[in-house]
This record gives structure tokens, sequence and C-alpha cells, in this order.
């Protein structure tokens, strides 16, 4: 994939950076979010190395979305410092720490319902398409060749995710379990280094959602990739996370190994305390 | 037939003019769900900025003739209007819509029409509120020969003009010949006397004219924005955008400026539109934009707001129909006799709320689920 060359781009230090293991692509101290009086996010402390897999878990209303959105640019801390790739994005909009190289997923599927399969993930590669419209207008070289390459990867994503025979269809009209794919391969398009997934086997069957963990895999592998994943199916997150960090009224009770998780008492309570069962257990209710 | 196909070409103008002023508005609210009520006024000014344009480079002054002047001069009014509207509505989109967009709706429609109000009225002090003549007829078109190719006896088939100089800005042209007179030996021989040795004739701007450039312009504007919005980046970002302005920024669209382009474009193809506005009618005025600029919204609404087909639908509609009310609206009924014409707009607005009844979508409009 071009996403070498895209951080190039973007950036050539950190880009040899990524190359190291332990490099810490995402530090974030002390973030702090409060809607009015709710305190949804406080004294948030997270460190991702590059290539990490962690889950970040906890229940209904713990604040984990809260944390996507504000890492991602969608809220302004109210407090607190995230550096991302060496950045300091503390009140960057989105789309520029997109361009960084963060992309995420949705709790609740947010496709551009009306437009193809294909044009979806296009849209994703957004930031990578350097024409301008007198270039289109006049087909220009610049035009042609962006639109060639995009195509091309677009082809590409598509049937890494099994989509490519949907590539004409609204995104709208496809099943459950493939809207989800979709919005995965629409953040890739956008060339992450970390990718954001708001519980990413929500609704999906058994099967399904085996299929995405080991989909999952590959993407961490031949992409380079470090994710945070926010799930409810414990299961799914103890399978695949290395480490878990577990959110309870927006503050960190408990990290560590899916083993360590397990046993600890806090977590244990806090599951209780909320209605579910224990993490252990495999069956907590999703949100849906 | 002849009269039917006269009264259909001519509602196809003045629609085609509708639907170039309507794919603003639609393109707007798609992107932000506002409704641009500045946007008459942004063709008012692409139409002076034309007008003002066409008089310091009128197609006499173009470096060829006939009508090689005429589209060369046009081209140029045309880009001057088309760059004019699109700088201002960015600008105003930047100065006044952007920092109150997470404000609401109402807020948001209250300062467009504030900004309507103040360009109509900004237009007033500076150009005054009479109404002008878009072309004169001096600045028509010519086609000059040589004084020398006339004989005594022949008969011009339109009047003939004296050229003193090129380019001639004289501002009243002096007639050397009479269409339809023999010339006559001593009228020459007194020209030649003067020193005169090139004259013109002027190229007519005929209803069939005007007709045909406006009509080619929408089909091109048509092939430009199906092209753009449906090949581009841009019109995947603009779809996106309108259809999850908040879901775009996180797929690396900068939302901003794609708002910015969309109002460059929506105000740069009215700003065609203001300009053949002006054209068709000869005539504007700073309050021009505004009873267009209305019907373009009404022709929007119809066709689907949010939807380009659709505005562009719209307008050719509003304006075929009311043309046909007013071409058809004298009948007999029995022993009374009806006319509708004076009711033209009444009985258009029928119609067009009979199809909003029926598709309170518009024609091409989508139901959307209102997100919660
Ligand atoms: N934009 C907002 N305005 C006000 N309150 C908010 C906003 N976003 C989130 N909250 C509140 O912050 C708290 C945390 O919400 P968040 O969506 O982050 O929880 P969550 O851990 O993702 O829960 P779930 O598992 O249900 O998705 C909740 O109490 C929620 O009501
Ligand atoms: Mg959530």
């Amino acid at each position: 994939m071009g996403d070498k060359q895209a951080v190039e781009e973007a950036e050539s230090t950190s880009g040899r950076d990524r190359l190291k293991r332990d490099f810490e692509i995402l530090s974030v101290e002390k973030l702090a979010k409060s809607f009015g009086g709710l305190r949804a996010v406080s004294d948030f402390d997270l460190e991702l190395k590059a290539g990490e897999l962690v889950g970040l878990i906890g229940p209904n209303g713990a604040g984990k979305t809260t944390v996507f959105n504000l890492l991602t640019g969608f809220y302004k801390p109210t407090s607190g410092v995230i550096r991302f790739a060496g950045y300091d994005v503390h009140g960057m909009p989105p789309h520029r720490i997109t361009e960084y190289g963060m992309a995420r997923t949705f709790q609740n599927i947010r496709l551009f319902g009306d437009m193809t399969v294909e044009d979806n993930v296009k849209v994703g590669f957004h930031h990578r398409t350097c024409y301008g419209i007198a270039d289109a207008l006049l087909r220009r070289r610049a035009f042609r060749d962006s639109e060639a390459e995009v195509a091309q990867k677009t082809g590409e994503l598509l049937d890494l995710f099994s989509l490519a025979d949907k590539r004409g269809e609204p995104a709208r009209s496809l099943p459950y379990g493939e809207q989800r794919r979709l919005e995965i391969a629409r953040a890739m398009a956008a060339g992450p280094r970390l990718l954001l997934l708001d519980e990413p086997v929500a609704g999906m069957n058994r099967s399904e959602s085996r299929d995405l963990m080991a989909l999952l895999r590959r993407l961490r592998v031949e992409f380079d990739l470090t994710m945070l994943l926010i799930e409810h199916d414990i299961k799914f997150v103890m399978d695949i996370c290395e480490r878990i960090v577990v959110l309870d009224g927006g503050e960190i009770i408990a990290s560590g190994s899916p083993a360590e998780i397990c046993s600890n008492p806090a977590v244990i309570e806090a599951y209780l305390g909320s209605g579910g069962s224990t993490p252990g257990g495999g069956g907590m209710n999703a949100s849906r | 037939m002849d009269f039917f196909l006269e009264q259909l070409g001519n509602g196809l103008s003045k629609g085609s003019i509708f639907a170039l002023i309507a794919v603003g508005y639609t393109m707007v609210y798609g992107v932000i769900r506002l409704i641009n009520f500045a946007h008459g006024e942004f063709v008012m000014v692409a139409a002076f900025a034309g007008y003002f344009c066409l008089g310091a480079l009128p197609p006499s002054a173009m470096p060829m003739q006939g009508y090689w002047a005429l589209g060369a001069s046009m081209a140029l009014a045309t880009a001057c209007a088309v760059l004019t509207a699109g700088v201002l509505a960015v600008a105003v989109e930047r100065a006044a819509y952007r920092p109150i967009r997470k404000a609401g709706r109402i807020a948001a429609l209250l300062t467009a029409i504030g900004v309507s109000l103040f360009l109509q009225n900004f237009g007033i002090q500076v150009v005054g509120a009479s109404d002008r003549a878009f072309m004169q007829e001096r600045q028509l078109p010519r086609r000059v020969s040589a004084l020398s190719l006339y004989k005594p006896g022949d008969i011009p088939p339109a009047d003939i003009y004296v050229l003193h100089e090129w380019p001639d800005a004289a501002t009243d042209l002096e007639i050397a010949f009479r269409a339809g007179e023999a010339i006559k030996p001593e009228d020459l021989a007194d020209l030649q006397s003067q020193g005169v040795h090139m004259v013109f004739s002027l190229c007519p701007m005929t209803d069939g004219l005007k007709r045909w450039i406006i009509i080619s312009a929408l089909a091109a504007c048509c092939l430009f924005l199906h092209c753009l919005v449906r090949y581009t980046a841009f019109g995947r970002s603009m779809r996106a955008v309108s259809y999850d302005i908040e879901g775009a920024q996180f797929m690396g669209v900068n939302v901003n400026r794609v708002i910015s382009l969309t109002f460059f474009i929506g105000a740069a193809i009215g700003g065609l539109g203001g300009v053949l506005l002006a054209l068709f009618y000869n005539t504007l005025d700073p309050l021009m934009g505004l009873i267009p600029g209305l019907k373009a919204f009404i022709a929007a609404v119809l066709g689907g707001i949010g939807s380009v087909p659709g505005a562009l639908l719209g307008g050719l509609l509003l304006g075929v129909v009311e043309d046909l009310v007013v071409a058809y609206g004298h009948f007999e009924l029995g022993s009374t006799k009806f006319n509708l014409t004076t009711y033209r707009d009444a009985v258009a607005y029928t119609v067009l709320i009979t199809i909003l009844l029926l598709r309170p979508q518009g024609i091409l409009g989508r139901e959307r689920a209102q997100k919660l």
C-alpha cells in the first residue's frame, strides 16, 4: 500500500520512527472532559507503543466513546495533553489529525449511506488526492493519475475486505456485518497508523466476529497498525488484545494483560455493580 | 405549433436562468442545510460585474469582428461576473455564516436575510437605484467594411455607421447610410471628403440568439456539475459532507474547505445566471436578484432541495409553466371569457404547490430520515 509514501510526505522523521518498535505512537496525559457538570472522562492516561493492540472496556456510559472523540479531535479536552506520533494534536480539527494517521470507526455505523461502497472508501483517500478542480476539468495528468491510483487502491481494499462484488451498491443497502467491515475499509483508506475501533463486532454473530478478528490481525501485520478498540464482547477482547484498559465513571480503574484484568476485583465489582456479568463470563450485554 | 414552440423556447430560456440560480441554493443547502437568501444578491452583484466589464471591453473594442467580438466580450464579462460572485460568496460565508454555523438554523437564516438586505442597499448606494440597459446599441458587435465597397445606388440591408477610429468608443453612432434606402452619390462623396475610410453595421442580438446562448450555458453547466459531483475527489467530499458533515471530518475531509468551494461554485453558476438574466431582459438594477432569487429558491424546493439535478429540472419546469400560463391563459368556456394572464403567478404556483402536495420532498428529492 502507498501509506508509507503518504507518511513520508506528511513527516519524514516519524515515518522512520514508526519502524522502530517501542516507539510511542500515542501518549495521553491527564486527559479530562466535562459536559456541563458531568465529568465524562477524568485523569485518563494512556500510552500506546507502535504495533500494540489494546482494548478499552467498561460499562455503558463509562466514557469510552468520549475518549475516542477526544483523541480524534471531535471534542476539545477540558484539560490534558494528547501527543500523537510526536505531535501535540491538542485542539487540532479532526481532519488534520486524520492526516497525521489516526482513523476511526463508529459505535453507530456512520457510512455515507447514499454513496456507493466504492465511493465511501474513496472519500477516505481524500487527503491523499492532490489535484484542483481545474485539473479535473481539463482532465490533466494530475487528475487522471491521482484518480487511477485511488481507484486501484480502493479495489485492493475492497478485495481485502471481501466487498469487491458490492462496490457499486449504495452503502445503506449492505447487510449489517458488511457495513461494519466497510467502515473499517473506509478508515483504512486514510492510511492510518493508529486505528480506533468503536465496538467493531457489536451486533455480529459468532462466526462474523471470528472472521473480523482474523481480518484485524491480518491488517495489523500487513499495515503495521496500532489499534485501540472498544468492545463489549469480552471474549473478543480477551482473545485479540494484548493489553486492556478498564474505564468506569470516566476513570481508569485497571489496566494490564487479559489474565490480570479477569482476576482484578475492581473490574469484577464495576461490572457486577452495573448489572452485567463478569468479564471472564464472556456474555456482556452489548449496547444494542 | 410555431406559437407553441416559440413559447416553449421562451419558457425554457427563462427556466434555464432559474435553474442556474437554483443550483446555488441547492448546493449550499445540501452541505450545510442553510437557505442562503443572499444568493439572489450574489446573482445581482455578478450581473453588475459583468455589466462593468462589458462597459470597459465592449464587443466593439475586441480585436475581432461580428459575433466573434460578441463572444469574446461576453466571455470576458461572464468570467468577471462568475469570479466576482464566487469570491463574494466565499467572503460572505467566511465572515457571516461560518462564525454562527453551530448557532442553529434560525440564526443562520436571519443572517442570510441580513446579508441579502445589506447587499441590496449597498448596491443602491454604489450604483444607484435606477435600472440600466445591460448592453447598449453602441456596444453591439460590429461588422466593419471599407467605404469603398459601397457604390451609389446600393441598398444596404441594415443601417451603416461611420467608423472614426479603432476601437471606436464614441457615445453616439453616426449614421452613414440608412437601411433600405438607396445610397445617394452626394452622401458618398461627402463622407469621402470628410476622410472616412471605414464603416460598419451592427449585429443585432435577437431573442433567438439569446435563447441559444442561455440554453447552451445551462447544458454546459449541467455537464460540468455532473462530472464534478460524480467523478472528482471534491464531488465525493461534497456528497460525504452533505450526508454527514461531522462524520466526513474523520475521513480527513476538510469540511470548511468543501463548504467554501461549494459556496464558490454555487455562486459562480448563479453569477452566470445573473449575466444571462441581465442579457435576456437587457436591464439590471440592485434589486434585480430579489424575484429571480425567490423563484429559483422555489425551483430548488420543487426539484427537491439538496439535489442538483432536481434544481435544474425544477427551474426549467417553473420557467415553462409560467410561460405557458401566459401564452394559453385566454380561452372561452361557453359564453364566459377567461383571462388568466394577470393571474400568471397564481396559476403557476398552484401547479407547483400541487406537485409539492403529491411529493413533499420535491421531484427528485430524497426523504431524509431526521437524524436524532
Ligand atoms: N456530547 C455530549 N454531551 C453531553 N454528555 C455527553 C456527551 N457525550 C457523552 N456524554 C456523556 O458522557 C458519558 C460517557 O459517554 P460515552 O458515550 O463516552 O460512554 P461509553 O463508554 O461509550 O458508553 P457505551 O458503552 O454505552 O457506548 C455518558 O454519561 C454520556 O451521557
Ligand atoms: Mg460508546
